[in-house]
């Protein structure tokens, strides 16, 4: 499935969230992503959820947009949606076990994939999150228009499935503006 | 699209419909444009409004020597035609190169990672400019008018409009299947290109070694549809034997292939649309295109395209893929130029079989060559946990 394809998904739940009620503030602090994944916020987010991703905006999503996927299952395309077939082999399939420059290759892949342009990855580093080993690294992209993004991710395998976290906004003003915090917000993900 | 100007372009389609037919097609003389109120100006129009867009694209490859050497070739093998020529280098790793009926040619880096001299890249230029010299667009444009009517006709005027895609990739695409030339018109587009390709001097027969290739790596296509190539210029089995009658009929055939030239135009970019080539995930069409790169490689390019060849087969990673990228790996660092990272990869691959002492030098080799490696503590990591040496 398409980084497109996914703020459809997303869209399309929001939708139904609202309608239920459902988008929600987060507040600074302690919060869940899902029912096991948890962050500690340093600023109010409204957050869209879907049934197995959560979408958190301050601004609205083409400004800044933190995705929190708590488990990408095996075989399973890195932004959720379809599975490794054997007709199809190829796409950025999660694998448990594989290297943290490999679980990088399958984010820039699937950025790509969607339609991100120009997508470089750097400081691929080992991060704990809790008893769990992870990664984290940077990115810098520009979306088709050539409006050019600054990212940050954060992974980390559990229970032969994989926590993603994805936040990205534009290089100009709104990422330089959140980026330290957020930055300390990725440390804190835990598997509980 | 506002309703409104949806309307209009609807309104504009069906008039323009009604009239094209009628209209004569002009004689496409270098350095003439299309009369002002016909419907080729119309047609004009709109795709300048789409050049408009995809200038500012941040898929375009803006190095000036690399565009100036594309663009040296599209105008040998375009004539008096080069100066109604625009040729823009698109940085998307699949092959295909198209042209718009106002002059714009796009040229995508997989075919420049495809090919293998400047008599290839000259047969594919060549071939396009053939599209635009014989006005191939404004026919199939009125042809689909006159049958399907208004549905592609409104396809064109929304690049006018100014539809918010036309930076896309999909756009890019785009451009390339809106007009999907008849296989007359391919053949036409075909002979003007080898008609160029051969009074220049350059061998008759590289048109049908690229496309042999090309046919090769579409075959190993077991899902999805066809490549943006093969899907508006079809290399069928017919197509390719035309092609290599043609070669064969060439009395004293030329034999300039420009091998070396090509080679120092691209080499600085190999590395890069390897890089993108893998991250397509096409990985049996990688095999074969790098597989057939290092097949024909000079000796110095063999290391780097040896250590692509291994990425390809471990990121596959499907039965007996980790032992081909470990031997392939093995090879690449013995090789001139081969990359920083194959050590990293070649020290993986020691460590995976158990050769701790072995994995330890090549990971630390990799650390060494490359200080500022982004990876650099991750690869550190991996490193502290084999251990001291005993």
């Amino acid at each position: 499935m398409s980084l497109r394809n996914v703020f459809v998904l997303l869209s399309a739940s929001a939708l139904a969230a609202c309608a239920s009620g459902g988008a929600r503030l987060v507040s600074p602090g302690p919060n869940p992503a899902g029912s096991h994944l948890t962050l500690n916020s340093e600023m109010e987010w409204t957050r869209l959820s879907d049934r197995r991703m959560q979408l958190w905006t301050i601004d609205g999503e083409l400004l800044n947009r933190l995705y929190l996927i708590p488990a990408v299952r095996e075989r399973e395309y890195i932004f959720l949606g379809s599975r490794q077939t054997q007709r199809r082999p190829d796409g950025p399939f999660f694998k448990p076990g594989m290297r943290a420059d490999e679980l990088r290759d399958l984010i820039v892949d699937g950025l790509l994939a969607s339609g991100a342009i120009n997508v470089s990855a750097s400081d691929l580093r080992p991060v704990m999150f809790g008893e769990h080993e992870g990664l984290r690294f940077e990115l810098t992209l520009a979306n088709q228009e050539g409006l050019k993004y600054q990212a940050m991710a954060a992974a980390f395998e559990h229970d032969r499935e994989l926590a993603l976290a994805i936040f990205m906004a534009p290089s100009e003003y709104y990422y330089p503006r959140d980026a330290q915090k957020v930055d300390r917000m990725l440390d804190t993900l835990r598997w509980k | 699209m506002k309703p409104q100007l949806l309307a209009l372009a609807a309104g504009l389609a069906l008039i323009l419909a009604a009239c094209a037919s009628q209209a004569p097609i002009r004689d496409n003389a270098p350095g003439t444009a299309p009369a002002a109120g016909s419907d080729e100006a119309e047609l004009w129009y709109a795709m300048e409004r789409a050049e408009t867009e995809l200038q500012r694209s941040p898929l375009r490859v803006r190095d000036p020597a690399l565009n100036e050497y594309v663009r040296k070739i599209a105008c040998e093998v375009s004539g008096e035609h080069c100066k109604d020529l625009r040729v823009y280098v698109m940085d998307v790793a699949q092959f295909n190169a198209s042209m718009a009926p106002n002059g714009m040619m796009l040229v995508w880096t997989g075919a420049l990672l495809r090919a293998r001299d400047e008599a290839e890249l000259a047969f594919v230029l060549g071939h396009e400019a053939g599209h635009y010299q014989a006005l191939h667009s404004l026919r199939q444009w009125r042809r689909i008018k006159d049958t399907t009517a208004a549905l592609s006709v409104f396809q064109v005027l929304a690049y006018g409009a100014g539809a918010p895609t036309t930076a896309m990739l999909g756009s890019l695409a785009g451009y390339a299947t809106l007009f999907k030339f008849t296989r007359d018109q391919e053949r036409e587009a075909d002979r003007l290109g080898f008609q160029a390709l051969v009074a220049h001097g350059y061998d008759p027969r590289a048109g049908v070694d690229l496309w042999a290739r090309m046919k090769r790596e579409e075959d190993t296509r077991r899902y999805g549809k066809p490549s943006a190539a093969f899907s508006t210029h079809p290399a069928t089995a017919e197509r390719l034997a035309d092609i290599a009658a043609a070669a064969a009929a060439v009395p004293d055939p030329p034999h300039e292939r420009r091998r070396d030239a090509y080679r120092a135009a691209t080499r600085p970019y190999l590395e890069h649309w390897l890089d993108a080539e893998v991250a397509r995930r096409e990985y049996a069409a990688s095999l074969l295109v790098i597989g057939e790169l290092l097949k024909d490689s000079p000796a110095q390019d063999r290391g780097v395209l040896t250590f692509y060849l291994g990425e390809a087969h471990r990121r596959r990673n499907a039965d007996g893929d980790r032992a081909a990228a470990a031997r392939l790996y093995a090879q690449a660092v013995a090789l001139p130029g081969t990359p920083t990272a194959t050590w990293r990869e070649h020290g993986f691959a020691l460590r995976d079989a158990g050769k701790t002492d072995d994995a330890r030098t090549a990971l630390q080799r990799y650390l060494s060559e490359a200080p500022q490696a982004e990876d650099r503590a991750f690869v550190q990591r991996e490193l502290d946990k084999l251990g001291a040496r005993p």
